[in-house]
Parts: C-alpha cells; structure tokens; sequence
C-alpha cells in the first residue's frame, strides 16, 4: 500500500525549526515522525494521511537521558533498545525496562522511542503501561511558546487519545526518584512472544522505612482502553510487606474494576486469569526489588 | 578455462554444501518480480471488494478516470466480452464438480470480501492507488453465506446461483467407483463398527490457515506486436500459465512466454494456482500496448491467498481390544470459500486430503466420504500439507483416544498398525511405493525413549508439573505421479530436464518447474556435478521460463528430489554414454560406458587408468571439433530427459515432541523435537534439513498461531500481521533431525522428493503431547487452534466436572 | 457489535425530544458534524469529521427513521461510508423514560463496521463510540441547561399537528438519531 500524497518532508535541527514548520500548516496536518514503528504503518495504509512530515531523528535534544535533582528526565526520542539498557531505570523503574525489552522485537526496539509510544497511546500497549504505574510527567511545549508537565493519570485518556494537543512536541517523559525505598516491574501476556500485550500489568511500589508498603500504583493493558490505573487494586496492598495475602486482595480488586473484554485475542475469563497470573508475580516482584 | 577441482572432495552426494544461491539471497541481490525493471511499465492497482455478498449496481468511474496520470480503468463490465472467462480446460481437473464461470474482475455480485472489483492502470504506482480510492461502486448487500454445514443445507442461499448449489464437490474415496459397490462398502464397515470392542467417534475441526509466503505475488506483463507477450508471474507453474493465458487471451501459444523471477520469496503452494490477476494484467498489457506491473500488497496476499486447511472431519475408529485397527469411517466436509481460483478450484485440496486420510497404517476397510462447500470466503489456495494437514490432525487425535480407550501407549500402537510391507496400496487406492515404515519408527522411538520419559513425567506431577509426549507420523507425496496428477489436474507428472554442456566443460541445466527458494541451483548442481565428476560451481540452473527450459507442470508436490533430479541424472547419465562411447574410440579400445569413471575432471578408464582424458578435452572435442568420430555418431552434447517413475511415489517421516504444560495458564512450552525421515538418498543434507526445520516451524505456526478469521458478515479480519499471527524464532524448539533411509528403489539416485506434506504431522503430534501433559484432567482436545487460552478453559472445564 | 447505554438528562423529556428534533442545537452538538441536510421528507444526510486519536475519517452518512411514539421512542437506521476507510451500518432503537420531571435516554444500538474499519479491532471503535456518544450528550445537555429553554407548561399537545410539521420533527429526531448511531459506530 503506497501512502497518500506527503507534500512535504523536513527533517529539522531544533524544537524551535519544528515549530517553524508547523506554522506553515493546518493544526494538524504535520506529523511529528519519532521512531515511527506506528505511524509509518498508519501511513502506508493511508489511516494517516499527514500533509508535512516532521523528523525528528535529528533533534539530539530530545535524545538524552539525565537525573536532574532527583528527578529521571527520558528524552522523547529515546529508543527501546537504549531504555532496555540504561542503568539510570535499574534502581526504581525497571518495570519501565521490562517494557521496553520486550516490545515487538529487535527492529522495532533499535528504532521505537518512548515518546512515539506514549504520544500514540496505542489500544494495547507496554510503554504506556509502565509510564502510568510509574507516574510518569509528560513534558509538553507547545508552538504557542507555553509549556506544560502533564501527569500520566491525566495524560493517557483512551486508545490512540491523548492530553496531547497537535500544536505540542513532547520534550522529555520525566520519573520523580522516590524518596524512600521502590522497585517496579511490568509483565504481559502475547500470544506470540513479546507480541503486544493481550494482557499487560505494571506494578509501582514504594515502601516506607519499616519495610511496609506506602504507596502502591498499578496499570494494566489489553482491556482495549489503552493503560489503565487499577486504582481498586492498590489500597490492599498498602501497609502491607507483599504478603500473598495482600496480593491476593489486591488482584480480587483490579479483577472487580477492570473491564475485561472478550475479542480475537481472548475471552474475558482468560484475562481475567492473566491479571491474576501475571499481576501476581509482578506485584511480588515490584515488593523483592523495592526491598533491595 | 579449466574447471575448479577441489582435491580429493568427489563424493558430491550427500555434501553438506553451502547454497548457491544464499550469498545473493542475504545480501541484498536476489532479483525478484519487483526488481525487473521494463522501461515505460505503468503500474495497477486492484479495487476489492468490500463486502463478502453484494449485488454491483453500477461502477462510477468518473472521478477516478480525470485523475491526471490514470491511463486506463477495467470493469467487469467492459472486459467480460472481451475476455473469456473461466472454468478453461487448461486449469480444470478431471474430476467432477461445479466449476462456477467468472472473469477476473467480478461481474454483477461480489462473492467475498477482497474479490477484485476493477482494475486501475496508471502512469505510478501512488497514482494507481490515490484513484483507486475515487472509484465508487454501489453495492446491494446480499446475505452471506459462512457456516460449511449451514451452506450444504438445501435451503441456504446458493452463492453461484447457476450451479444451483453450495456443494462444489464430493466424493466417495472408499468401496469402488459405483455406487452400488460404495453402499455395500458402507454397510460392511457399519456391520464392523457395529460389533468392534472398541469404537472412537470424534468430530475434528481445523480452523482457516494456511502459509504466507516472505514474497507476495506479482504480474508484469510485456507485449508487442513481434513477441507477443512476455509475462513475469510469481509462479511455481510457468508452463501451465502460459497455456492458460494463450487460451484465455487467445494469443496463439508460440507467442506467450512466461517467465517466473529466478529468485521467489517463497511459494509453499501459494504460488500454485492460475490466478485472475494474471489474466487481466496480461489483457491489459496487450490492449494498451504498454507493460503493466501488478505488485500485491502484504494486505491483499492476506485477504485472496494462502487459506486452507478449514475442514470438519467427523472420524471414526473401529478397533480390538489388543489395538488392532479394525475399520475407519470419515465424514469430512470443506469450507472451500468461493471456489473460484483456478487449477485447483479450492477443493482438490480436501479431495487430495481425503485420500492421504489412512496415513501409514493397515486399514482392514475404511468408508471415507468428503463434501465440500462454497461459502463468500476467499477461495482455498494450497498450502504446504495440502489437504491433508486437518486430516492428518483428525487420524492422529483419533488414534491417540483409541490407545487412551484400550489402555495402551499409542505409540505402540502405531507401531502395531504401520504398513510393514511395500509397496503397499491404501484403502483410498494410494500407492506407496517403497521404504521401511517400522525402520523409522523405531529409530524414533529409541530416541524418544518412552519408559524413561514416564518415569520423568510421574516425578513431575508429583512437583506439579505436567510434561506429556505425543507422537505422529505422515505418509507424503513425493512428486506426483501423471497416473494421479491427469485425474486430479489435467497435468502430467513427469520430470524434465535439459543437460547441456559447453566448450568450457561448463554445463547448462534446464528446469521448467519454478523454485521458491528450495535450492533447487545448489542440489541440481550437486547431481550434476556427481555425475561429470566435476564442481557445482560449474554447473548453471535455468528454471521457470517458458521459452527455454522443457515442459514441467510446476514445483509443486516435492517433484524436485523425485522427478526433476532423476531427469536431470537420466539427461547426464545419456551424455556420459556418448562421452564415454566417442573416448573409447579416440583411445582406440574397447569399452563400455561402465568402464569409466568420471572423477576430480576426468574421464578415466577403470581398466588402464593412464588411459584418459580431462573432461573439458573430451567434451570440447565433441561440441567444437566432430571429426574423425565413430561410424554414425555426430557432434554436440545436449540431451532433454524425461523421468516418470512406474508407480507414484512417497517419503514417509515420523515426529515425537514433549511438552510442558502451565495449568494455570494453559501455556505450554514445546521442551523437545524429535524427527526421524526417511527422504531417499540425500543430495544435500542442509538443504534437507532445512526443508524439516521450515515444515515444523510452518506446521506449529498454524497449529498455534496463525488464523485467518471472518467475523459474521464475512468482513475478513486477519489481515496484517498484527492479527494473522506467525511463530518467531523465539517460539520454536530446536528440532532434533534424524534420518532412516530406505533409498527409493525408482529413481536413478535413489532420492526422494521432500517437503511438501512435511507440515501434516505437526497439529496431532503436538496436540497429543499436550494431551497426554494434561492426562490426569483426561482431556481430548480435537479443535485447533491450539491455544493456552482454550486449553485453559478444558482445565477448568475438567476440574468443575 | 452491540452498545447499550443510558444517560441523564435533567429535563423532562418533552423537552429533550425537542432538542432531539432541533436540527440547529443537533448540528452543534454532535462531534464533528460538518453538514446536515434533508434529501427528502424521511431521508437525511450529513457529513462528520470523526477523530479516533490521530486518525480523521470522514463519513457521509444517511438516515431514516421507523417504529415511532412521540415523546418516548423511535428506531432509526443509519448508514455511513467513510471512503476507503470502511463503512458502518447502524440500528438503535432510542428510549425517552420519564423520571420526576427529568429524562432517561436510553440507546440500544446494533453496529455493523466493515472494510478497513472492521479490521481496526472491535475495542476501538466500540471505544471511541462511547466516547462520541457521551461527547453528545454531553454538550446537548449542556446546551439545554445553558440555554433560557423552560420547561414548558404541562398543556395538551395539539391533536392534529400538521402533517409536514411532525413528520418535520421526526425526519430530524431520525437523522440526529441516525447520527448518533452512525457516531455511536464510528
């Protein structure tokens, strides 16, 4: 399938050039190409049909990973394979790595970005999915001038739907170092391995100085909504050390909240007992990593 | 000038040879039908129908036609006077059946989703398609016809009204040709069912998959006044195509040449069939007087090809309680989908698969009948396993649940039941020619090393884990013989090859069959190379085009070990005679062809080995200086062979794999692959074993993954890779090869033809190791796909009961 | 693919059928309605601009209305085709429940999508017409409370409507329906 007419194409050196450019279209009608592991195949198949193609490979700003005083700052061109092995995520965020070690395969890995991934937002999806349990910022500016740090539970609205508007580049996706001891990790289920999730589950936690769970944050994946907060699920596994029990409780939450579809991919029971599987170990194994 | 010799390295059959084709291949210089490049070619793009059933009300070409840059735009409507339309005897079987009329663009309804509508020819390809979306067609939704069993019921909607009914075909494989004879046939197996201490009755059910090759397909089609046309096919079957286009087009056949790309991506029967984009791209080459290039879309080859299997079979088996296999009855019915696809109509693949239903065993009496639907699906293309991969999964699934209902190891009794005699004639009048059924097995079976592995296996469910074994075995074609392939598909089965040596001691060969990436180059090159005693890097392949290469009905069948290599042995072994014949005489004695020994580039005289020639001398002597030669012999060194066996022919292997089952997911782990083939004599062990690592991997791909699926108004849903869904690597065991050779008693080397039925034994073998994994639930699973997610639910289904 | 929901709306229904059947408050209110036109007294068509995340599809649809009893329910059958992307077919049947002086709308739809849209995956597009839908009803409520709209007093609706006046009303109630539902597909 050959795309549609693309009238232009402009591969720019800085935020400032891409602005530039999308001021001579429609809002819109440029597309902001990142890795493009997503929207090239929209574009072939003509579900896209960007007048302006903007690259953004040159945009080395975009592409550097930092702390800065206490906070992780991943820029949005930021590849899977250079999250896969970035020692920066070991200590907190591996749920993050475990996500983007295993999406789709080797090519789509050496070229998808976590900015493509979060701004596309896709119906199931492991990057998204591991950003919002890890509540992560979303750094928006826009071609107005103005700037703005969208929280992930505000950010990720529905399947392809974002906080995102078509005047905004995504700068960076930015993780707050939690002051106390954390550890994440993410899970899913394909039916080929490392496909996209049929069912996806991140877990986030953090524990106070006795060992006891203080905060707790979990999405899941595969429900067709995008990443989802299982908010039902947390509150049991609070002042909790991970015992099963807890665990147990807080899967019987997520279980009663979330919506779990039947289509191709499963029946609604399967995920059912996916999210209790797979949501299982991963809580577990969120718990042993936060008490290391 | 001289050819390479590699010291002491003669014995070219059975080297582990690196492809000659590989380097090309994974560096980027393979040439195939997209980088032919004609000067001035416009490009086309096909408008497919969007709706499963619907009346075409009218075709609004107006926007399309004024889009600058669109040279032409074919209807239905404006071709089918123009065109004659299908069935042609050319691509018709000789079996009885519906063969409904059509033209390759739709004429008044549309019968499936993806069936082309028109055709736009436009100066580039982004044009073609920018207007393909301006084309409007108004459609008048029809109800769809979709359940197989529902479109055999006499008041279903009929999708090819003319023919007046849904069942394309069916037939009666067992008890003789009248009918008087199969219904007593009927009543002796029924009176056997009847009193049999052990019966299995099942119904079996394999969803729609089939193969997908790398490569999709592609037309480009060149005319002129003085050539006529030259059309550049995707294809395994360049001869049959061009007999095809010459009769459709009514372009005298001296002036149709088909050529199929020296490199394809694949063809695994996808590539098979005589398909309508060939015919109207070729029409439209000649009528513009243009080249007219057609590349299919991943999207289109997902929505037209490569769909098969989709069979119910309702299998029985009548057996004693020491497991002797007493009688089998089947009813299988086809979801053939339109049925509109040339040389095989769809539904020669279950008719082929109701034959090769028996397998390896010794059917006392067997009543074995097939009905096949039309349904508004695409029409079945043959896939890899062709017609018999359900059946197989049916005979297998069963066999395992008569051994479960006795209380024996099925493997045992397999092996009490295989035909231990050859040749050997089928219930269903198959012939299997030669080979050692119980040599395999056993060899399997010591590798497998059943006791210790339920020893294992009782120590795991202790922990519990649940590991089980399953074995399966399959009977395949090699090569199909004319005695089967004129019935089945107005073709002969012969193999042909041209040997033609050079001045250089170089030699030429010519195939007309068309590889898909087999190696067909290297292997060839191999026998050749053996035969001269010379290197296959000598040797040149030329395969696929019509106007050099001798008639070959395709690479389809495993033909290629079986009958175009014995052509190409029996073309060198004729030069060889005249070789050895003119030698004698220029070395003034007397002696026989079989006095000499072609060897390292020479032609020795076994007698007096000082008495010799290189072979470049001896063959340059012939073809550039014919004088001074025995009384009646002339110069040149060419010959053109054709091989047939005297009986069809067949290669037999047998699997074994365990499994580890996750119960609380349904997730299994394939832990081990054993495989034991009997393949003839191997000409190159690499080639072959990489035909068995493919034929694995492709048979549990569609086993486990792949799915074509049409939701209910037969809107196809499958079609990217995201939802059709194929094994990677990582998915896949290692697969541990064995071979038990019997070398064919038939063939001048004694080889096999391989590969093509390879897949059929894959669903049950592995369905019966999950099974026997979770024997403690006592669970039969007898649908396929076999997926962690049904598995799971018969777990849970078990543990409620 | 069949979507069934109810929502509050709190006016009597009276009014809200009203609103339903006001061809001007519909074209403001129903997400991405470009145009909106009568071909003839029960047929009408529009075209919606219709975002699922980046993707913008265009649908002409048309509609037609059957099986009504004013104030409470009518049937409409819609079908659109967005060009290349596909195309869906709509029945939904639309409840008016009267509750303390508020309403109860309720739509019971059954969607048919096909072409590529079929193919997109049932969870988006069934997604994305719940969304649509709430976006409707989001902003017709809206445009109900923020308008001086009162309720009207409770008097005897007139007997005999002229003909073309009701049918008027219903062809509009049946093409904003229709468009809901063709939303509701999308």
């Amino acid at each position: 399938m050959y795309p549609a007419e693309i009238k232009e194409y402009h591969r720019p050196d800085s935020i400032n050039q891409v602005f530039e450019i999308m001021a001579h279209h429609d809002e819109g009608e440029s597309l902001l190409l990142a890795g493009g592991q997503s929207s090239m195949q929209a574009i072939k198949s003509r579900m896209l049909r960007p007048q302006c193609i903007i690259d953004l490979q040159n945009l080395q700003e975009l592409k550097t990973v930092k702390v800065e005083s206490g906070t992780l700052k991943i820029g949005a061109m930021v590849r899977y394979c250079e999250l896969a092995k970035n020692s920066a995520l070991d200590k907190n965020f591996t749920g993050l790595k475990d996500a983007a070690t295993h999406v789709g395969d080797r090519q789509v890995r050496n070229r998808g970005t976590i900015g493509g991934s979060v701004c596309w937002n896709y119906a199931a999806a492991c990057t998204p999915t591991a950003v919002l349990a890890l509540d992560g910022r979303m750094h928006l500016v826009s071609s107005k001038g103005d700037s703005r740090v969208v929280k992930a539970d505000d950010f990720f609205l529905g399947p392809l739907d974002t906080a995102k508007s078509e005047s905004d580049i995504l700068i960076c996706v930015s993780f707050e170092q939690p002051e106390t001891k954390a550890g994440s990790a993410y899970k899913k289920w394909g039916l080929v391995k490392d496909a996209l999730p049929v069912v996806g589950i991140c877990a986030f936690i953090k524990l106070d100085t006795s060992g006891l769970c203080c905060e707790a944050r979990i999405a899941v994946t595969g429900m067709g909504l995008g990443a989802q907060r299982a908010t039902a699920g947390e509150a049991a596994l609070l002042s909790s050390d991970g015992d099963p029990k807890s665990i147990e409780a807080a899967i019987d939450g997520i279980c009663a909240t979330i919506d779990a579809p039947t289509d191709l991919s499963a029946t609604s029971d399967y995920r059912y007992q996916l999210i209790r599987n797979l949501g299982f170990e991963v809580i577990q194994i969120a718990f042993k990593r936060a008490s290391i | 000038m001289t050819s390479t010799i590699r010291p002491g390295s003669v014995e070219w059959m059975g080297e582990r040879l690196a492809r000659k084709e590989d380097l090309r291949l994974v560096t980027g210089k393979g040439k195939y039908l997209a980088d032919i490049i004609i000067p001035g070619a416009l490009h086309a793009v096909f408008v497919r129908s969007e709706y499963a059933h619907a009346k075409i009300l009218g075709i609004d070409l107006a926007e399309a036609e004024s889009l600058p840059g669109v040279i032409a735009i074919y209807t239905g409507e404006s071709i089918k006077d123009l065109i004659n339309p299908m069935p042609q005897a050319i691509v018709k079987p000789n079996l009885s059946a519906k063969y409904p009329t059509f033209w390759p663009l739709a004429v008044g309804k549309v019968t499936f989703h993806g069936e082309p509508v028109a055709l736009v020819i436009a100066r580039d390809k982004y044009v073609a398609e920018d207007a393909s979306e301006l084309v409007l067609v108004d459609y008048e939704e029809l109800p769809v016809v979709l359940d197989p069993e529902k479109a055999l019921s006499p008041d279903s909607l009929v999708v090819h009204e003319k023919d007046g009914t849904n069942e394309i075909f069916s037939m009666t494989f067992t008890g003789g040709e009248t009918e008087e004879e199969q219904k007593l046939n009927e009543k002796e197996v029924n009176s056997i069912f009847d009193t049999a201490p052990v019966v299995v009755k099942e119904r079996f059910r394999t969803h729609r998959t089939g193969l997908t090759p790398m490569e999709p397909r592609g037309v480009l089609c060149d005319w002129n006044e003085s050539d006529g046309l030259t059309a550049y096919i995707t294809t395994q079957r360049p001869h049959i195509d061009r007999l095809a286009l010459s009769d459709i087009l009514e372009i005298s056949a001296e002036r149709v040449r088909v050529i199929a790309p020296r490199d394809q991506g694949g063809g695994f029967g996808v590539k098979a069939p005589f398909y309508r984009e060939n015919i109207i791209i070729a029409y439209a080459a000649k009528a513009l007087s243009k080249p007219v290039r057609w590349i299919e879309s991943r999207y289109e080859s997902l929505m037209n090809v490569g769909q098969e299997r989709d069979q119910i079979n309702e299998l029985q088996i009548a057996a004693d309680r020491e497991g002797n296999l007493l009688g089998l009855r089947n009813r299988g019915i086809a979801d053939n989908g339109v049925g509109t696809t040339g040389v095989y109509w769809g539904f020669v693949m279950p008719f082929l698969g109701a034959i090769e239903l028996p397998n390896a065993y010794k059917w006392p009496k067997a009543d074995i009948s097939l009905k096949v639907a039309t349904t508004n699906k695409a029409c079945l293309t043959p896939s890899r396993a062709f017609g018999h991969f359900p059946t197989r999964f049916a005979v297998e699934r069963c066999i395992d649940m008569v051994a479960h209902k006795i209380g024996i190891e099925p493997s045992d009794l397999r092996r009490k039941n295989l035909v231990d005699t050859l040749p050997y004639t089928s219930v269903t009048n198959e012939y299997y020619d030669s080979g050692d059924f119980l040599k395999v097995w056993d060899t399997l079976t010591a590798k497998a090393d059943l006791a210790n592995f339920r020893k294992t296996q009782s120590e795991a469910l202790k922990e519990n884990r649940y590991i089980g074994i399953g074995f399966g075995c399959g009977v395949e074609l090699s090569g199909v013989a004319s005695e089967l392939l004129v019935p089945m598909e107005n073709q002969p089965g012969y193999g042909a090859a041209t040997v033609r040596l050079d001045p250089r001691g170089k030699v030429q060969v010519f195939g007309g069959d068309a590889p898909g990436g087999q190696g067909h180059e290297t292997t060839t090159a191999q026998v050749v190379a053996s035969e001269f005693g010379i290197d296959p890097a000598d040797v040149v392949v030329t395969t696929g085009d019509t106007g050099t290469t001798p008639f070959g009905s395709g690479s389809i069948g495993a033909r290629a070990g079986s009958y175009f290599v014995s052509a190409v042995a029996d073309a060198c072994r004729e030069l060889k005679e005249k070789i050895t014949r003119i030698l004698a005489y220029d070395l003034e004695i007397e002696a026989r062809n079989e006095h000499f020994e072609f060897i390292d580039g020479e032609v020795i005289y076994i007698g007096d080995r000082s008495k010799k020639s290189s072979f470049l001398s001896i063959v340059e002597r012939i073809i550039m200086f014919p004088i001074n030669l025995p009384k009646g012999e002339v110069g040149g060194l060419d010959a053109t062979a054709f091989f047939e066996a005297p009986k069809p022919m067949i290669c037999f292997n047998a699997d074994c794999c365990i499994v580890e089952v996750n119960i609380e997911t349904g997730d299994f782990e394939i832990l081990k692959w054993i495989t034991t083939e009997d393949v003839g004599n191997v000409i190159n062990p690499l080639v072959v074993d990489g035909q068995m690592h493919g034929a694995i991997v492709q048979g549990i791909s569609n086993t486990v993954f792949e799915e074509f699926v049409y939701d209910d108004q037969g809107q196809q849903l499958s079609a990217d890779f995201e939802n059709y869904k194929l094994a990677t690597a990582a998915d896949v065991p290692n697969i541990d090869i064995h071979y038990a050779t019997t070398p064919c008693p038939h063939t001048p080397l004694g080889t096999r033809g391989i590969g093509e039925g390879r897949p059929s034994s894959i669903p049950g073998t592995l369905t019966n190791a999950v099974c026997d994994a979770l024997a403690p639930f006592q669970i039969e699973i007898n649908e396929l796909p076999l997926r962690p997610n049904s598995i799971w639910e018969k777990i849970q289904q078990a543990k409620q009961a | 693919m069949q979507i069934k929901d109810s929502i509050g709306i709190e006016m009597p229904r009276e009014i809200v059928f009203s609103a339903l059947t006001d061809v001007e408050i519909l074209e403001k209110c129903i997400p991405g309605c470009e145009s909106l036109e009568a071909l003839d007294e029960m047929k009408y068509s529009a075209t919606i601009l219709s975002k699922i995340g980046p993707l913008k599809l265009r649908f002409k649809g048309q509609a037609q209305l059957s099986d009504v009893t004013e104030p409470e329910s009518y049937t409409i059958e819609g079908q659109g085709s967005g060009g290349p992307a596909g195309r869906a077919k709509v029945t939904a049947r639309v409840t008016l429940e009267d509750v303390n002086n508020s309403t109860i709308l309720t739509y019971d739809v059954n969607a048919e999508v096909g072409g590529k849209l079929a193919q997109l995956g049932g969870s988006l597009i069934k997604n994305t017409a719940l969304k649509l839908a709430t976006q409707f009803f989001e902003a017709l409520n809206e445009s109900l409370v923020n308008s001086n709209r009162k309720p009207p007093p409770l008097a005897v609706p007139d007997p005999s409507p002229t003909l073309s006046a009701s049918r008027k009303i219903l062809i509009a109630g049946t093409l904003i329906a229709g468009a809901i539902a063709l939303i509701a597909a999308i």
